[in-house]
Protein backbone atom coordinates (compact mmCIF):
# COMPACT_ATOMS: atom_id res chain seq x y z
CA UNK A 1 0.00 0.00 0.00
CA UNK A 2 1.34 3.36 -1.02
CA UNK A 3 0.38 6.64 0.50
CA UNK A 4 0.96 9.86 -1.37
CA UNK A 5 -0.84 12.89 -0.09
CA UNK A 6 -3.01 14.58 -2.69
CA UNK A 7 -3.32 18.33 -2.69
CA UNK A 8 -5.35 20.50 -4.99
CA UNK A 9 -3.22 23.00 -6.92
CA UNK A 10 -6.11 24.52 -8.80
CA UNK A 11 -8.79 24.02 -11.38
CA UNK A 12 -8.91 24.71 -15.08
CA UNK A 13 -12.36 25.91 -16.04
CA UNK A 14 -13.06 25.44 -19.73
CA UNK A 15 -16.12 27.15 -21.19
CA UNK A 16 -17.06 26.67 -24.80
CA UNK A 17 -19.93 26.61 -27.21
CA UNK A 18 -20.91 23.42 -28.99
CA UNK A 19 -22.30 24.17 -32.40
CA UNK A 20 -24.25 21.46 -34.16
CA UNK A 21 -23.23 20.96 -37.76
CA UNK A 22 -25.82 18.21 -38.22
CA UNK A 23 -28.90 17.24 -36.22
CA UNK A 24 -28.30 15.78 -32.76
CA UNK A 25 -30.23 12.97 -31.14
CA UNK A 26 -29.52 12.14 -27.50
CA UNK A 27 -32.33 9.73 -26.80
CA UNK A 28 -34.41 9.13 -23.72
CA UNK A 29 -37.36 7.01 -22.80
CA UNK A 30 -40.69 8.46 -23.82
CA UNK A 31 -43.08 8.45 -20.91
CA UNK A 32 -46.29 8.63 -22.86
CA UNK A 33 -47.72 6.93 -25.88
CA UNK A 34 -49.42 9.72 -27.76
CA UNK A 35 -51.18 8.81 -30.95
CA UNK A 36 -49.19 10.38 -33.73
CA UNK A 37 -46.39 11.19 -31.28
CA UNK A 38 -42.69 10.81 -31.91
CA UNK A 39 -41.25 7.35 -31.31
CA UNK A 40 -37.76 8.47 -30.43
CA UNK A 41 -37.79 11.59 -28.25
CA UNK A 42 -34.67 13.53 -27.30
CA UNK A 43 -33.77 14.30 -23.71
CA UNK A 44 -35.13 17.59 -22.36
CA UNK A 45 -34.71 19.47 -19.11
CA UNK A 46 -37.41 20.65 -16.73
CA UNK A 47 -38.15 23.64 -18.96
CA UNK A 48 -38.73 21.41 -21.99
CA UNK A 49 -35.52 22.50 -23.68
CA UNK A 50 -33.15 19.88 -25.06
CA UNK A 51 -29.72 19.65 -23.44
CA UNK A 52 -26.62 17.48 -23.68
CA UNK A 53 -26.14 15.49 -20.48
CA UNK A 54 -22.68 15.59 -18.92
CA UNK A 55 -22.65 11.81 -18.82
CA UNK A 56 -23.14 11.53 -22.58
CA UNK A 57 -20.33 13.97 -23.28
CA UNK A 58 -17.97 12.43 -20.78
CA UNK A 59 -18.67 8.87 -21.87
CA UNK A 60 -18.04 9.79 -25.49
CA UNK A 61 -14.80 11.61 -24.73
CA UNK A 62 -13.57 8.72 -22.64
CA UNK A 63 -14.29 6.10 -25.21
CA UNK A 64 -12.55 8.17 -27.93
CA UNK A 65 -9.47 8.58 -25.76
CA UNK A 66 -9.36 4.85 -25.10
CA UNK A 67 -9.11 4.18 -28.83
CA UNK A 68 -6.71 7.07 -29.43
CA UNK A 69 -4.24 5.97 -26.76
CA UNK A 70 -4.45 2.34 -27.79
CA UNK A 71 -5.84 1.24 -24.44
CA UNK A 72 -8.14 -1.52 -25.62
CA UNK A 73 -5.63 -4.33 -25.38
CA UNK A 74 -5.57 -7.43 -23.16
CA UNK A 75 -4.69 -6.72 -19.51
CA UNK A 76 -6.21 -3.24 -19.77
CA UNK A 77 -9.84 -4.03 -20.54
CA UNK A 78 -12.38 -4.90 -17.88
CA UNK A 79 -15.97 -6.04 -17.75
CA UNK A 80 -18.03 -3.21 -16.29
CA UNK A 81 -21.12 -5.34 -16.33
CA UNK A 82 -20.28 -8.90 -15.47
CA UNK A 83 -21.49 -11.45 -17.98
CA UNK A 84 -24.86 -12.60 -16.77
CA UNK A 85 -24.80 -16.29 -17.46
CA UNK A 86 -21.73 -17.77 -15.92
CA UNK A 87 -21.00 -20.01 -18.86
CA UNK A 88 -17.96 -22.18 -18.92
CA UNK A 89 -17.33 -21.25 -22.51
CA UNK A 90 -15.44 -18.01 -22.67
CA UNK A 91 -16.78 -17.06 -26.05
CA UNK A 92 -20.28 -16.91 -24.65
CA UNK A 93 -19.05 -14.82 -21.75
CA UNK A 94 -17.48 -12.19 -23.90
CA UNK A 95 -20.72 -11.73 -25.77
CA UNK A 96 -22.82 -10.65 -22.85
CA UNK A 97 -20.50 -8.41 -20.79
CA UNK A 98 -19.82 -4.72 -21.34
CA UNK A 99 -16.14 -4.06 -21.84
CA UNK A 100 -14.18 -0.85 -21.37
CA UNK A 101 -10.71 0.28 -20.46
CA UNK A 102 -9.63 0.44 -16.81
CA UNK A 103 -6.11 -0.22 -15.61
CA UNK A 104 -3.74 0.00 -12.69
CA UNK A 105 -1.07 1.99 -14.50
CA UNK A 106 -0.19 4.96 -12.33
CA UNK A 107 0.43 7.22 -15.33
CA UNK A 108 -2.52 6.15 -17.47
CA UNK A 109 -3.81 9.31 -19.20
CA UNK A 110 -7.32 7.98 -19.63
CA UNK A 111 -7.91 6.61 -16.14
CA UNK A 112 -6.31 9.59 -14.41
CA UNK A 113 -8.37 12.11 -16.34
CA UNK A 114 -11.70 10.33 -16.54
CA UNK A 115 -11.52 8.40 -13.29
CA UNK A 116 -11.41 4.85 -12.07
CA UNK A 117 -14.15 2.82 -10.53
CA UNK A 118 -12.55 1.44 -7.40
CA UNK A 119 -14.81 -1.56 -7.08
CA UNK A 120 -13.96 -5.13 -7.94
CA UNK A 121 -13.32 -5.80 -11.60
CA UNK A 122 -12.35 -8.66 -13.82
CA UNK A 123 -9.62 -7.77 -16.31
CA UNK A 124 -9.47 -9.62 -19.62
CA UNK A 125 -6.02 -11.16 -19.98
CA UNK A 126 -6.05 -12.62 -23.48
CA UNK A 127 -7.93 -12.60 -26.73
CA UNK A 128 -10.01 -15.60 -25.70
CA UNK A 129 -11.65 -13.51 -23.03
CA UNK A 130 -10.12 -15.24 -19.99
CA UNK A 131 -10.30 -13.02 -16.94
CA UNK A 132 -8.35 -12.26 -13.81
CA UNK A 133 -8.99 -10.03 -10.79
CA UNK A 134 -7.81 -6.43 -11.11
CA UNK A 135 -6.18 -4.77 -8.13
CA UNK A 136 -6.45 -0.98 -8.05
CA UNK A 137 -5.19 -0.49 -4.50
CA UNK A 138 -1.99 1.37 -5.46
CA UNK A 139 -3.30 3.77 -8.07
CA UNK A 140 -6.22 5.38 -6.30
CA UNK A 141 -6.67 9.01 -7.25
CA UNK A 142 -9.62 11.34 -7.41
CA UNK A 143 -11.17 11.92 -10.83
CA UNK A 144 -9.83 15.02 -12.51
CA UNK A 145 -12.45 15.81 -15.12
CA UNK A 146 -15.90 17.18 -14.37
CA UNK A 147 -18.26 17.56 -17.32
CA UNK A 148 -21.38 19.64 -16.79
CA UNK A 149 -24.67 19.37 -18.58
CA UNK A 150 -24.60 21.57 -21.67
CA UNK A 151 -27.61 23.87 -21.85
CA UNK A 152 -29.19 25.12 -25.04
CA UNK A 153 -28.45 28.66 -26.16
CA UNK A 154 -32.00 29.66 -27.02
CA UNK A 155 -31.01 32.49 -29.32
CA UNK A 156 -29.29 30.02 -31.64
CA UNK A 157 -32.68 28.63 -32.66
CA UNK A 158 -34.03 31.47 -34.73
CA UNK A 159 -37.61 32.39 -35.47
CA UNK A 160 -37.09 31.28 -39.03
CA UNK A 161 -35.92 27.86 -37.93
CA UNK A 162 -38.87 27.53 -35.59
CA UNK A 163 -41.30 28.20 -38.43
CA UNK A 164 -39.99 25.17 -40.24
CA UNK A 165 -39.84 22.85 -37.26
CA UNK A 166 -42.45 20.63 -35.67
CA UNK A 167 -41.70 21.58 -32.07
CA UNK A 168 -40.30 24.69 -30.40
CA UNK A 169 -36.75 23.46 -30.20
CA UNK A 170 -36.64 20.26 -32.19
CA UNK A 171 -37.37 18.87 -35.62
CA UNK A 172 -38.82 15.49 -36.49
CA UNK A 173 -37.06 13.47 -39.13
CA UNK A 174 -38.77 10.63 -40.93
CA UNK A 175 -36.74 7.63 -41.86
CA UNK A 176 -37.64 4.47 -43.59
CA UNK A 177 -36.38 1.02 -44.21
CA UNK A 178 -37.40 -1.03 -47.15
CA UNK A 179 -37.89 -4.73 -47.52
CA UNK A 180 -35.23 -5.83 -49.94
CA UNK A 181 -37.60 -8.04 -51.92
CA UNK A 182 -41.06 -6.52 -51.76
CA UNK A 183 -39.98 -2.91 -51.13
CA UNK A 184 -42.53 -2.78 -48.29
CA UNK A 185 -41.88 0.33 -46.23
CA UNK A 186 -41.37 0.45 -42.48
CA UNK A 187 -41.21 4.12 -41.52
CA UNK A 188 -40.02 5.54 -38.22
CA UNK A 189 -39.61 9.04 -36.84
CA UNK A 190 -36.76 10.49 -34.87
CA UNK A 191 -36.80 13.74 -32.96
CA UNK A 192 -33.59 15.74 -33.16
CA UNK A 193 -32.11 19.09 -32.30
CA UNK A 194 -31.58 20.90 -35.61
CA UNK A 195 -28.23 21.80 -37.10
CA UNK A 196 -27.18 25.30 -36.16
CA UNK A 197 -28.28 25.02 -32.54
CA UNK A 198 -25.67 25.96 -29.96
CA UNK A 199 -25.08 24.63 -26.47
CA UNK A 200 -23.09 26.19 -23.66
CA UNK A 201 -20.77 23.60 -22.20
CA UNK A 202 -18.42 23.78 -19.28
CA UNK A 203 -15.66 21.47 -18.11
CA UNK A 204 -13.45 21.44 -15.02
CA UNK A 205 -10.04 19.80 -14.81
CA UNK A 206 -8.63 19.49 -11.32
CA UNK A 207 -4.87 19.96 -11.02
CA UNK A 208 -3.35 17.80 -8.28
CA UNK A 209 0.23 17.72 -7.04
CA UNK A 210 2.58 18.05 -10.06
CA UNK A 211 0.08 17.65 -12.91
CA UNK A 212 0.58 21.13 -14.37
CA UNK A 213 -1.19 21.18 -17.74
CA UNK A 214 -0.67 17.52 -18.73
CA UNK A 215 -4.33 16.66 -18.48
CA UNK A 216 -5.49 19.90 -20.06
CA UNK A 217 -3.57 18.88 -23.19
CA UNK A 218 -5.06 15.40 -23.09
CA UNK A 219 -8.49 16.88 -22.75
CA UNK A 220 -8.09 19.25 -25.70
CA UNK A 221 -6.99 16.29 -27.80
CA UNK A 222 -10.20 14.52 -26.76
CA UNK A 223 -12.26 17.51 -27.91
CA UNK A 224 -10.49 17.45 -31.28
CA UNK A 225 -11.26 13.76 -31.60
CA UNK A 226 -14.91 14.43 -30.85
CA UNK A 227 -15.15 16.95 -33.68
CA UNK A 228 -14.25 14.18 -36.09
CA UNK A 229 -16.61 11.72 -34.48
CA UNK A 230 -20.18 12.20 -33.37
CA UNK A 231 -22.26 12.85 -30.31
CA UNK A 232 -25.48 11.09 -29.38
CA UNK A 233 -27.11 8.39 -31.44
CA UNK A 234 -27.29 7.51 -35.12
CA UNK A 235 -23.85 8.99 -35.76
CA UNK A 236 -22.98 6.71 -38.64
CA UNK A 237 -26.02 8.10 -40.45
CA UNK A 238 -24.81 11.65 -40.18
CA UNK A 239 -26.26 12.75 -36.84
CA UNK A 240 -24.34 14.54 -34.16
CA UNK A 241 -21.44 16.29 -35.89
CA UNK A 242 -20.32 19.09 -33.59
CA UNK A 243 -17.82 21.92 -33.52
CA UNK A 244 -16.39 23.60 -30.43
CA UNK A 245 -16.26 27.39 -30.59
CA UNK A 246 -15.27 30.34 -28.43
CA UNK A 247 -13.18 28.28 -26.04
CA UNK A 248 -12.12 30.15 -22.91
CA UNK A 249 -9.77 28.47 -20.44
CA UNK A 250 -9.43 29.98 -16.99
CA UNK A 251 -7.38 28.86 -14.01
CA UNK A 252 -8.47 28.99 -10.39
CA UNK A 253 -5.69 28.37 -7.92
CA UNK A 254 -6.23 27.72 -4.24
CA UNK A 255 -6.16 31.45 -3.44
CA UNK A 256 -9.46 31.76 -5.29
CA UNK A 257 -11.00 29.73 -2.49
CA UNK A 258 -8.83 30.88 0.40
CA UNK A 259 -8.60 34.61 -0.24
CA UNK A 260 -11.32 35.27 -2.77
CA UNK A 261 -8.97 36.19 -5.62
CA UNK A 262 -10.27 36.39 -9.16
CA UNK A 263 -9.46 33.53 -11.51
CA UNK A 264 -6.98 34.08 -14.32
CA UNK A 265 -7.88 33.88 -17.96
CA UNK A 266 -5.19 31.69 -19.48
CA UNK A 267 -6.11 30.98 -23.07
CA UNK A 268 -8.80 32.02 -25.49
CA UNK A 269 -9.48 30.34 -28.82
CA UNK A 270 -12.05 30.93 -31.52
CA UNK A 271 -11.97 27.29 -32.49
CA UNK A 272 -10.04 24.13 -31.66
CA UNK A 273 -7.72 24.28 -34.66
CA UNK A 274 -6.02 27.29 -33.05
CA UNK A 275 -5.00 25.22 -30.05
CA UNK A 276 -1.29 24.50 -30.14
CA UNK A 277 0.49 23.02 -27.17
CA UNK B 1 -18.74 31.13 18.44
CA UNK B 2 -20.64 32.34 15.42
CA UNK B 3 -23.64 30.82 13.72
CA UNK B 4 -24.20 31.02 9.99
CA UNK B 5 -27.21 30.07 7.96
CA UNK B 6 -25.81 28.80 4.70
CA UNK B 7 -28.10 29.02 1.74
CA UNK B 8 -27.23 26.66 -1.09
CA UNK B 9 -28.38 27.61 -4.55
CA UNK B 10 -27.93 24.58 -6.75
CA UNK B 11 -26.68 25.23 -10.25
CA UNK B 12 -26.97 21.61 -11.33
CA UNK B 13 -29.07 18.57 -10.43
CA UNK B 14 -28.41 16.77 -7.15
CA UNK B 15 -28.16 13.05 -6.51
CA UNK B 16 -28.10 11.81 -2.92
CA UNK B 17 -28.44 8.05 -2.90
CA UNK B 18 -29.75 6.33 0.19
CA UNK B 19 -30.32 2.76 -0.85
CA UNK B 20 -27.59 0.48 -1.99
CA UNK B 21 -27.52 -0.39 -5.66
CA UNK B 22 -30.56 1.74 -6.44
CA UNK B 23 -29.40 4.67 -8.57
CA UNK B 24 -32.97 5.52 -9.44
CA UNK B 25 -33.71 6.74 -5.92
CA UNK B 26 -32.56 10.05 -4.58
CA UNK B 27 -33.00 11.92 -1.35
CA UNK B 28 -34.06 15.54 -1.62
CA UNK B 29 -32.48 16.85 1.57
CA UNK B 30 -28.87 16.39 2.70
CA UNK B 31 -28.10 14.91 6.10
CA UNK B 32 -25.54 16.44 8.45
CA UNK B 33 -23.04 13.57 8.12
CA UNK B 34 -22.88 14.07 4.34
CA UNK B 35 -22.36 17.82 4.69
CA UNK B 36 -19.66 17.36 7.31
CA UNK B 37 -17.88 14.79 5.18
CA UNK B 38 -18.04 17.07 2.13
CA UNK B 39 -16.53 19.99 4.03
CA UNK B 40 -13.79 17.88 5.59
CA UNK B 41 -12.79 16.29 2.27
CA UNK B 42 -12.56 19.67 0.56
CA UNK B 43 -10.65 21.07 3.51
CA UNK B 44 -8.08 18.34 3.16
CA UNK B 45 -7.66 19.08 -0.56
CA UNK B 46 -7.07 22.76 0.15
CA UNK B 47 -5.08 22.72 3.38
CA UNK B 48 -3.51 19.29 3.65
CA UNK B 49 -3.87 16.37 6.03
CA UNK B 50 -2.41 17.90 9.20
CA UNK B 51 -4.63 20.97 9.19
CA UNK B 52 -7.66 18.80 8.52
CA UNK B 53 -6.83 16.61 11.50
CA UNK B 54 -6.85 19.83 13.54
CA UNK B 55 -10.26 20.80 12.20
CA UNK B 56 -11.68 17.39 13.09
CA UNK B 57 -10.31 17.83 16.61
CA UNK B 58 -12.08 21.19 16.81
CA UNK B 59 -15.28 19.45 15.72
CA UNK B 60 -14.83 16.72 18.33
CA UNK B 61 -14.38 19.45 20.97
CA UNK B 62 -17.58 21.09 19.81
CA UNK B 63 -16.03 24.16 18.16
CA UNK B 64 -17.45 23.36 14.75
CA UNK B 65 -20.78 21.76 13.98
CA UNK B 66 -23.29 21.60 11.17
CA UNK B 67 -26.96 20.76 10.88
CA UNK B 68 -28.69 18.87 8.10
CA UNK B 69 -29.88 20.83 5.07
CA UNK B 70 -33.58 21.53 4.57
CA UNK B 71 -35.59 23.36 1.93
CA UNK B 72 -35.99 27.07 1.51
CA UNK B 73 -38.33 29.00 -0.75
CA UNK B 74 -37.13 32.55 -1.33
CA UNK B 75 -36.65 33.76 2.24
CA UNK B 76 -38.93 31.21 3.87
CA UNK B 77 -36.95 28.53 5.66
CA UNK B 78 -38.34 25.10 6.46
CA UNK B 79 -37.53 23.00 9.50
CA UNK B 80 -38.16 19.32 10.05
CA UNK B 81 -41.48 18.74 11.76
CA UNK B 82 -40.93 18.33 15.49
CA UNK B 83 -41.91 14.77 16.31
CA UNK B 84 -45.24 14.66 18.11
CA UNK B 85 -46.07 18.33 17.62
CA UNK B 86 -49.63 19.09 16.72
CA UNK B 87 -50.56 21.26 13.72
CA UNK B 88 -54.29 20.66 13.72
CA UNK B 89 -55.13 24.33 14.04
CA UNK B 90 -53.60 25.01 10.62
CA UNK B 91 -55.17 22.22 8.64
CA UNK B 92 -58.76 21.04 8.70
CA UNK B 93 -58.19 17.35 8.30
CA UNK B 94 -56.14 15.06 10.54
CA UNK B 95 -55.21 12.93 7.54
CA UNK B 96 -53.61 15.96 5.98
CA UNK B 97 -52.02 16.88 9.25
CA UNK B 98 -50.10 13.65 9.57
CA UNK B 99 -48.55 14.15 6.13
CA UNK B 100 -46.62 17.21 7.29
CA UNK B 101 -42.88 16.59 7.36
CA UNK B 102 -41.50 20.11 7.06
CA UNK B 103 -42.70 23.27 8.73
CA UNK B 104 -41.95 26.89 7.92
CA UNK B 105 -39.84 28.85 10.39
CA UNK B 106 -42.56 31.50 10.73
CA UNK B 107 -45.09 28.92 11.83
CA UNK B 108 -42.75 27.20 14.25
CA UNK B 109 -41.26 30.28 15.90
CA UNK B 110 -43.33 33.23 14.72
CA UNK B 111 -46.99 33.94 15.28
CA UNK B 112 -48.45 33.35 11.86
CA UNK B 113 -52.08 32.34 12.01
CA UNK B 114 -52.58 31.11 8.48
CA UNK B 115 -50.74 28.32 6.81
CA UNK B 116 -50.92 26.41 3.59
CA UNK B 117 -50.15 22.79 3.00
CA UNK B 118 -48.06 21.98 -0.05
CA UNK B 119 -47.26 18.27 -0.42
CA UNK B 120 -45.57 17.51 2.89
CA UNK B 121 -44.65 21.10 3.72
CA UNK B 122 -46.56 23.53 5.87
CA UNK B 123 -45.89 26.96 4.38
CA UNK B 124 -46.63 30.56 5.23
CA UNK B 125 -47.47 31.53 1.67
CA UNK B 126 -49.48 29.62 -0.84
CA UNK B 127 -47.21 28.18 -3.45
CA UNK B 128 -48.26 26.92 -6.86
CA UNK B 129 -45.08 25.42 -8.24
CA UNK B 130 -43.13 22.54 -6.78
CA UNK B 131 -40.11 23.19 -4.61
CA UNK B 132 -38.21 20.44 -6.37
CA UNK B 133 -38.68 17.88 -9.10
CA UNK B 134 -37.22 14.42 -9.06
CA UNK B 135 -36.40 13.33 -12.56
CA UNK B 136 -35.46 9.86 -13.63
CA UNK B 137 -33.56 9.36 -16.80
CA UNK B 138 -32.08 6.41 -18.63
CA UNK B 139 -28.36 6.14 -19.13
CA UNK B 140 -26.30 3.53 -20.81
CA UNK B 141 -22.80 2.14 -21.03
CA UNK B 142 -21.58 1.00 -24.41
CA UNK B 143 -19.24 -1.86 -25.09
CA UNK B 144 -16.14 -0.41 -26.73
CA UNK B 145 -15.92 -3.14 -29.33
CA UNK B 146 -19.41 -4.31 -30.17
CA UNK B 147 -21.35 -1.18 -29.14
CA UNK B 148 -23.66 -3.44 -27.11
CA UNK B 149 -25.46 -1.33 -24.53
CA UNK B 150 -26.34 -1.70 -20.89
CA UNK B 151 -29.15 0.53 -19.79
CA UNK B 152 -29.68 1.82 -16.26
CA UNK B 153 -31.71 4.56 -14.65
CA UNK B 154 -30.61 7.42 -12.43
CA UNK B 155 -32.67 9.96 -10.55
CA UNK B 156 -31.75 13.49 -9.77
CA UNK B 157 -33.39 16.23 -7.78
CA UNK B 158 -33.72 19.58 -9.52
CA UNK B 159 -34.72 22.59 -7.43
CA UNK B 160 -37.03 25.20 -8.77
CA UNK B 161 -36.00 28.81 -9.19
CA UNK B 162 -35.54 30.54 -5.82
CA UNK B 163 -35.69 27.18 -4.03
CA UNK B 164 -32.86 25.16 -2.58
CA UNK B 165 -31.42 23.88 0.68
CA UNK B 166 -30.07 25.65 3.74
CA UNK B 167 -28.17 24.51 6.81
CA UNK B 168 -26.82 25.96 10.04
CA UNK B 169 -23.12 26.03 10.83
CA UNK B 170 -21.55 26.93 14.16
CA UNK B 171 -17.85 27.66 14.34
CA UNK B 172 -15.28 29.46 16.45
CA UNK B 173 -13.99 32.67 14.87
CA UNK B 174 -10.49 31.42 14.09
CA UNK B 175 -11.63 28.53 11.89
CA UNK B 176 -14.51 30.21 10.06
CA UNK B 177 -12.39 31.43 7.16
CA UNK B 178 -11.01 27.95 6.47
CA UNK B 179 -14.47 26.42 6.57
CA UNK B 180 -16.02 29.00 4.25
CA UNK B 181 -13.18 28.43 1.76
CA UNK B 182 -13.83 24.68 1.96
CA UNK B 183 -17.54 25.16 1.31
CA UNK B 184 -16.66 27.35 -1.67
CA UNK B 185 -14.54 24.52 -3.06
CA UNK B 186 -17.30 22.02 -2.25
CA UNK B 187 -19.64 24.11 -4.40
CA UNK B 188 -17.31 23.65 -7.36
CA UNK B 189 -16.59 19.98 -6.62
CA UNK B 190 -20.21 19.10 -5.97
CA UNK B 191 -21.95 17.24 -3.16
CA UNK B 192 -23.58 13.84 -3.41
CA UNK B 193 -23.23 11.36 -6.22
CA UNK B 194 -22.27 11.50 -9.91
CA UNK B 195 -20.15 14.57 -9.33
CA UNK B 196 -17.98 14.02 -12.39
CA UNK B 197 -21.08 14.64 -14.49
CA UNK B 198 -21.38 18.03 -12.84
CA UNK B 199 -24.06 17.05 -10.34
CA UNK B 200 -24.46 18.61 -6.90
CA UNK B 201 -22.80 21.96 -7.60
CA UNK B 202 -23.96 25.06 -5.83
CA UNK B 203 -23.39 28.70 -5.08
CA UNK B 204 -23.88 29.77 -1.51
CA UNK B 205 -24.49 32.68 0.74
CA UNK B 206 -23.46 32.63 4.42
CA UNK B 207 -25.86 34.73 6.48
CA UNK B 208 -24.92 35.44 10.05
CA UNK B 209 -27.54 34.24 12.49
CA UNK B 210 -28.01 34.87 16.20
CA UNK B 211 -27.38 32.03 18.63
CA UNK B 212 -30.07 31.24 21.15
CA UNK B 213 -29.16 29.33 24.28
CA UNK B 214 -30.63 25.90 24.42
CA UNK B 215 -33.48 25.48 26.86
CA UNK B 216 -35.46 22.73 28.44
CA UNK B 217 -36.91 21.45 25.19
CA UNK B 218 -34.86 21.52 22.05
CA UNK B 219 -35.35 20.59 18.44
CA UNK B 220 -32.68 18.41 16.85
CA UNK B 221 -31.59 19.64 13.43
CA UNK B 222 -28.95 17.03 12.63
CA UNK B 223 -28.55 13.30 12.79
CA UNK B 224 -27.19 12.32 16.18
CA UNK B 225 -25.39 9.45 17.85
CA UNK B 226 -25.59 9.85 21.67
CA UNK B 227 -22.28 9.76 23.55
CA UNK B 228 -21.67 7.93 26.84
CA UNK B 229 -22.71 10.87 29.00
CA UNK B 230 -25.95 11.65 27.17
CA UNK B 231 -28.93 10.27 29.00
CA UNK B 232 -31.46 8.30 27.03
CA UNK B 233 -34.18 9.70 29.32
CA UNK B 234 -33.48 13.10 27.78
CA UNK B 235 -35.00 11.98 24.52
CA UNK B 236 -38.60 13.15 24.75
CA UNK B 237 -39.87 12.38 21.27
CA UNK B 238 -37.64 10.80 18.70
CA UNK B 239 -37.31 8.79 15.53
CA UNK B 240 -34.48 6.49 14.67
CA UNK B 241 -33.00 6.11 11.23
CA UNK B 242 -30.44 3.66 9.88
CA UNK B 243 -27.44 5.11 8.10
CA UNK B 244 -25.02 2.96 6.17
CA UNK B 245 -23.24 4.13 3.07
CA UNK B 246 -19.74 4.23 1.74
CA UNK B 247 -16.59 5.97 2.87
CA UNK B 248 -15.40 8.64 0.47
CA UNK B 249 -11.65 8.74 0.32
CA UNK B 250 -9.12 9.94 -2.21
CA UNK B 251 -6.74 7.27 -1.03
CA UNK B 252 -8.67 4.06 -0.77
CA UNK B 253 -10.82 1.60 -2.61
CA UNK B 254 -14.53 1.67 -1.92
CA UNK B 255 -15.18 0.70 1.70
CA UNK B 256 -18.33 0.68 3.71
CA UNK B 257 -19.24 2.60 6.80
CA UNK B 258 -20.50 0.51 9.67
CA UNK B 259 -24.25 0.54 10.02
CA UNK B 260 -25.36 3.20 12.49
CA UNK B 261 -28.71 3.79 14.08
CA UNK B 262 -29.00 7.51 14.51
CA UNK B 263 -31.55 9.83 16.04
CA UNK B 264 -33.35 11.64 13.27
CA UNK B 265 -33.83 15.33 12.62
CA UNK B 266 -36.99 16.67 14.20
CA UNK B 267 -36.55 14.72 17.43
CA UNK B 268 -37.08 16.60 20.68
CA UNK B 269 -34.54 16.38 23.46
CA UNK B 270 -34.28 17.76 26.96
CA UNK B 271 -31.32 19.91 27.98
CA UNK B 272 -27.84 19.81 26.57
CA UNK B 273 -27.61 16.73 24.42
CA UNK B 274 -24.15 16.55 22.85
CA UNK B 275 -23.85 13.54 20.59
CA UNK B 276 -20.48 12.44 19.36
CA UNK B 277 -18.20 11.83 16.43
CA UNK B 278 -17.31 8.16 16.19
CA UNK B 279 -14.02 6.82 14.88
CA UNK B 280 -15.19 4.41 12.21
CA UNK B 281 -11.87 3.55 10.57
CA UNK B 282 -12.10 0.06 9.05
CA UNK B 283 -9.54 -2.49 10.19
CA UNK B 284 -7.32 -2.68 7.13
CA UNK B 285 -7.45 1.03 6.44
CA UNK B 286 -4.35 2.98 7.38
CA UNK B 287 -4.27 6.03 5.16
CA UNK B 288 -6.20 8.31 7.45
CA UNK B 289 -8.91 8.17 10.08
CA UNK B 290 -12.54 7.80 9.15
CA UNK B 291 -15.24 9.38 11.27
CA UNK B 292 -19.00 9.21 11.44
CA UNK B 293 -20.44 12.59 12.29
CA UNK B 294 -23.13 12.38 14.93
CA UNK B 295 -23.01 15.61 16.92
CA UNK B 296 -26.32 17.07 17.89
CA UNK B 297 -27.30 20.48 16.53
CA UNK B 298 -29.96 21.86 18.83
CA UNK B 299 -32.15 24.91 18.77
CA UNK B 300 -34.60 25.81 21.55
CA UNK B 301 -38.27 25.12 21.00
CA UNK B 302 -41.02 26.69 23.07
CA UNK B 303 -43.69 24.13 23.12
CA UNK B 304 -46.05 22.65 25.64
CA UNK B 305 -46.92 19.13 24.77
Amino acid sequence: MKFKEISLKGKYIIDAKIELLTGLHVGTAGNSLDIGGVDNPVIKDAMGKPYIPGSSLKGKLRSLMEFYNNKLVPNQVVYTVEPKNDDKENKERAKSGIRMHLCNDENCEVCNLFGRNHGNHKVIINNNGDTDDLNLEDVIQPTRLIVRDASLDESSITKEMQDNMDFDYTEVKFENNLDRITSAANPRQTERVPAGAKFNCSFVINVYNDDNDTYLKEFLTALKLLEDDYLGGQGSRGYGQVKFKDIVIRFRDDNYYKQGQEDKKMYEYKELSEVKF
Amino acid sequence: MKRFRIKLKFTSPLHIGYKEGAFNLTETIIHSDTIFSGIINCHSLLYGKDKTDNLINEAINGNFKVSSAFYYINDEYLYPRPVGMNFKKYVDDFKKEKKINYVSEEILFGNTKEAYLKDNMLLKKDMKKNVYNVRERPRSTLDRITNASNIFYTSTCVFNEDCGLWFFMDAKDYIIEEIISSIKLLGDEGIGGDRTYGYGQFEFEPLEHYIEDIKDKNLLLSLCIPNEKDKVEDLIFYNIVERGGYIYSNYSKVKRHSLFRMIQEGSIVKGDFKGCIIDDTPEDFNYHKVYKYGRAFLIPLDWEG
